[in-house]
């Protein structure tokens, strides 16, 4: 249920890292989060198209792994395609 | 392709931002307080009532989380300062959304900021938004079985007000159980039953609210020498 205000926490974090490794295109996003938290994959991706739209981020897909707590929630790594291409 | 890995948590930045704002009101020496209940238990209505206790006493100013300003204009009738703090549909308050709203306020001249988070009984407890206390109301309605229900939000609660109390008599509540519920998780927290449509009980939740306030104020005058 509080997957807009996730994404958009999500969208700061990958966009800091995305200029960091002059990422052309972002591809994947894997999350890991609590199966606690409430947090759902089809809706955190319908967020998540809104806020990637018209930016490097578009098309990308969110992949969020569960593990058994309350609170973990974390960005854990993106897959990319890089300024010299794949 | 590459990999690239980040592993970082999420909330770190919301609850930031969260701390941010609770300096900004310290720098102010403003107290705050983050009213939670479910649609219907009467938030607005103990806002309004309380406002009308503390108007020629306290600066009050109101922030409603909501999506239109159906209640913002019920708190600007009785001339307070009041602002929206648009949730976009979500189901609850964060600390970036209080960031926008208090850029509308003129803190200068408030003592104590009321905000009304969305009407929620799980979302608002995971998201903290500067504010120095956490008043949960619940209502005899909704029925006395709550607080065992969301103890989620219950745990987090510095008081529970236990609005609609004019209703008592009419329905199959059981205080006792009630106040078992939210005794398990807090062994000490006051519990005040009220109706904001009476003014039953409201002598006391205003003395806790006022004896809050001055503590806040106190605590900067502590000599530390
Ligand atoms: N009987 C009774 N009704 C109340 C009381 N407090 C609020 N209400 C009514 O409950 C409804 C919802 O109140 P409101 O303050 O808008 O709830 P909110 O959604 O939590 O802000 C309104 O019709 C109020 O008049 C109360 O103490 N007793
Ligand atoms: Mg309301």
């Amino acid at each position: 249920m509080h997957e807009l205000t996730y994404a958009r926490e999500v969208y700061k974090i990958v966009h800091k890292y995305a200029k960091y490794c002059k990422a052309n295109r972002v591809i994947a996003i894997y999350l890991v989060a609590g199966t606690g938290t409430g947090i759902e994959q089809a809706s955190f991706q319908f967020y998540w198209e809104k806020l990637a739209k018209g930016t490097p981020f578009e098309g990308s897909h969110i992949e969020i792994d569960y593990i058994n707590d309350d609170t973990t929630l974390l960005v854990d790594r993106m897959r990319i395609e890089d300024k010299g291409g794949s | 392709m590459k990999q690239f890995v980040i592993n970082q948590p999420i909330l770190d930045e919301l609850t930031k931002k969260g701390i941010a704002i609770r300096q900004v009101f310290d720098a102010h020496k403003i107290f705050s307080v983050n009213i939670m209940a479910s649609p219907g238990a009467g938030k607005t209505s103990v806002i309004l009532r309380t406002i009308e206790s503390f108007k020629n006493i306290y600066n009050i100013a109101v922030i409603e989380g909501d999506v239109i300003e159906l209640d913002v204009e019920r708190v600007r009738n009785l001339g307070v300062p009041v602002v929206l703090a648009h949730t976009g549909g979500s189901c609850h308050l964060d600390s970036i959304m209080m960031e926008q709203a208090l850029k509308q306020l003129n803190l200068e001249d408030i003592d104590i900021i009321i905000v009304e988070n969305v009407g929620n009984l799980i979302c608002p407890a995971n998201f903290y938004l500067g504010t120095h206390r956490n008043i949960v109301i619940a209502s005899v309605p909704e029925g006395d079985d709550k607080p065992c229900k969301y103890p989620g939000m219950f745990k987090g609660a510095d008081i529970v007000l236990l609005n609609k109390c004019d209703y008592l008599d009419h329905e199959a509540f059981e205080l006792e159980y009630f106040e078992k519920g939210i005794r398990q998780l807090q062994e000490n927290i006051r519990i005040l039953p009220l109706s904001a449509k009476t003014g039953e009980g409201f002598d006391k939740w205003i003395a806790w609210l006022t004896n809050s306030y001055d503590r806040y104020i106190k605590s900067f005058t502590i000599d530390t020498s």
